[in-house]
C-alpha cells in the first residue's frame, strides 16, 4: 500500500518514470557509505563526489537545485528519475523507508 | 573560435603541467600521505561551499562590468592556473607555518578564493551567469523556428545543452576511467604497489587520483568498489553516451537546416552550440579537476578550517581576516 506525501519539486529527469527503493538520507559525502545498490538517494545537493554512489542508485531526490544544478544534469544524463528542489526532503523522508519516486506524477510516496 | 578551443586545451595541458611538476617536486607519496591524515577530506567541499556562501561576505573584486564571452574565457584561464599555483604554495607552507603566519595564509587563500569566486556560480560575471545568458538567447532562436515535428522544445533543449555531450566532461571520463581501470587492472591501490599499478594502468591510476580523488588512495579505493559493482552498467553507459551524442550532432543540423530553409542565418545558432559546450568544458571538467571541489580546493580549506579554529563560526570572511591580525 502506498501513502502519498506532500512531497514534491522540481521534476529534474523522468528517467524510467517510476523508482522503488529504500531511500537513503545523504547529509554529506561522509554518509555515502551508507548507499547500496538500488536505494534512492536523498541528498541535500550533489557534486562530482557523488558520482560513484549513484551510479548505485535507481533515483535521486535533492532539497537544492534547479534545471542546470549538478544533481538535475546527472539525471538527464543517466536517465535517472530526479526530483529536485523537494523542500526538507530529509526530515520528511524517513532513512531506510521504502519509498516510491514517481516523476510522471511528480510525487513521492511511502509504501506501508 | 578554434583558436579558443585549442587555448582550453592548452589551459589543461598547463594545469596538468603545474601539478605534475609540483608531484615530482613534493614527492607524490608525501602528498598521498598529507591528504590520508587529513580531517576535512571527507566534507571540505560542502563546508567550502557554506563557508563562502554564507556571513553576506563581501568579496574583494569588481564585478560591475558587462561580462562577455571572451573576458570570461580569459579570466577563467588565468584564475586556474593561479587556484592551482597558490594551493601548491599554500601546501608547502602550511606544513610550516606557525599562528603569526596564519593571517598572511589566509589573505593568500582569500584572495585566491575571491578570484576564483567571481567566475563562479553566484557571481554576477561568472561561468554560470554567462551560461544562462547563452542559453535563453539559443531558446528564443529555437522558439522562433521550432515545429512540432522536431518533438519536445525542452527536451530537446537539454540535449543541446547537456555536459556530458560535451568534449571530454569530466561526467563521462570518471565512469570510462574507472572501467579502463577494472579492463587493465582491477587492483586496490597501496602507497607500496602505487608505482607498479600505475605502470600497469597505462598511468590511470595516478591520474584518478589526482584528479578525482584528492590524492587520497582511501578514496579511490571506495570508488573502485562502487565502479566494480556497476561495471556492466559502464559500458552500457559508454554506449549511451555515444548515442547521445550523436542525437545532439543531427538535432544540431536540424534545427541549422530549419533556419536557412526560412531565411535565416545558422551562424549565431552554430556559435552558440559551440559556446555552450565551451563553457560545459570549463565546468565539467576544468572546474571538477582543478578548482574547490578537488585537490586544491582541499588545500585552501585547510587554511579557511585552521581560520575558523580561531575566531568561531559566525563571523564573515573579511571579519575573520581583522579578528587574526589581532591575535
Amino acid at each position: 500500500m502506498q501513502t502519498k506525501t506532500n512531497l514534491t519539486g522540481r521534476v529534474a529527469s523522468i528517467g524510467n518514470g517510476i523508482a522503488k527503493g529504500i531511500a537513503r538520507i545523504i547529509n554529506n559525502e561522509s554518509d555515502l557509505d551508507k548507499i547500496q545498490p538500488q536505494d534512492i538517494m536523498v541528498a541535500p545537493q550533489t557534486d562530482i563526489n557523488y558520482v560513484p554512489a549513484l551510479e548505485l542508485c535507481i533515483g535521486l531526490i535533492t532539497e537544492q537545485g534547479g534545471r542546470f544544478c549538478h544533481a538535475a544534469i546527472y539525471s538527464r544524463e543517466n536517465n535517472l528519475p530526479c526530483i529536485t528542489g523537494v523542500e526538507d526532503a530529509r526530515n520528511k523522508i524517513p532513512d531506510g523507508a521504502e519509498i516510491i519516486l514517481d516523476t510522471n506524477s511528480n510525487t513521492i510516496s511511502l509504501v506501508d | 573560435m578554434n583558436t579558443k578551443l585549442q587555448s582550453t586545451e592548452t589551459l589543461e595541458k598547463k594545469l596538468e603541467q603545474q601539478i605534475l611538476q609540483f608531484e615530482e617536486q613534493e614527492g607524490l607519496s608525501n602528498i598521498i600521505m598529507y591528504v590520508e591524515g587529513n580531517e576535512h577530506l571527507k566534507d571540505f567541499v560542502q563546508k567550502y561551499q557554506n563557508e563562502i556562501r554564507t556571513h553576506q561576505n563581501e568579496w574583494p573584486y569588481n564585478d560591475s562590468f558587462t561580462p562577455t564571452f571572451l573576458g570570461l574565457v580569459h579570466r577563467f584561464h588565468q584564475t586556474s592556473i593561479n587556484y592551482v599555483l597558490t594551493a601548491t604554495n599554500l601546501f608547502r607552507l602550511l606544513k610550516n607555518s606557525s599562528l603569526s603566519d596564519l593571517s598572511l595564509l589566509y589573505e593568500v587563500a582569500i584572495l585566491s578564493e575571491a578570484a576564483r569566486g567571481r567566475e563562479g556560480k553566484r557571481s554576477k560575471v561568472g561561468l554560470d551567469y554567462q551560461q544562462d545568458i547563452l542559453i535563453s538567447e539559443l531558446f528564443t532562436i529555437l522558439n522562433n523556428v521550432w515545429i512540432p515535428e522536431f518533438g519536445d522544445m525542452e527536451e530537446k533543449l537539454n540535449t543541446l545543452v547537456q555536459t556530458v555531450l560535451s568534449r571530454h566532461s569530466s561526467a563521462a571520463e570518471l565512469p570510462e576511467n574507472y572501467a579502463k581501470y577494472i579492463e587493465l587492472c582491477n587492483e586496490v591501490v597501496t602507497l607500496s604497489n602505487l608505482e607498479s599499478i600505475d605502470e600497469k594502468s597505462n598511468g590511470l591510476a595516478r591520474k584518478l587520483l589526482r584528479e578525482f580523488c584528492c590524492y587520497s588512495i582511501t578514496k579511490f579505493n571506495k570508488q573502485l568498489f562502487q565502479y566494480r559493482e556497476v561495471y556492466a552498467k559502464l559500458k552500457y553507459k559508454a554506449d549511451m553516451i555515444a548515442n547521445k551524442r550523436y542525437e545532439k550532432i543531427k538535432l544540431t543540423e536540424m534545427i541549422a537546416n530549419r533556419i536557412e530553409s526560412i531565411g535565416g542565418q545558422a551562424t549565431r545558432f552554430l556559435q552558440l552550440i559551440e559556446q555552450i559546450d565551451y563553457l560545459n568544458y570549463l565546468n565539467d571538467n576544468i572546474d571538477v579537476k582543478y578548482s574547490f571541489k578537488s585537490w586544491p580546493g582541499l588545500i585552501h580549506w585547510n587554511v579557511f578550517a585552521k581560520v575558523i579554529q580561531y575566531t568561531g563560526t559566525e563571523v564573515s570572511l573579511s571579519e575573520r581576516g581583522r579578528i587574526l591580525i589581532n591575535i
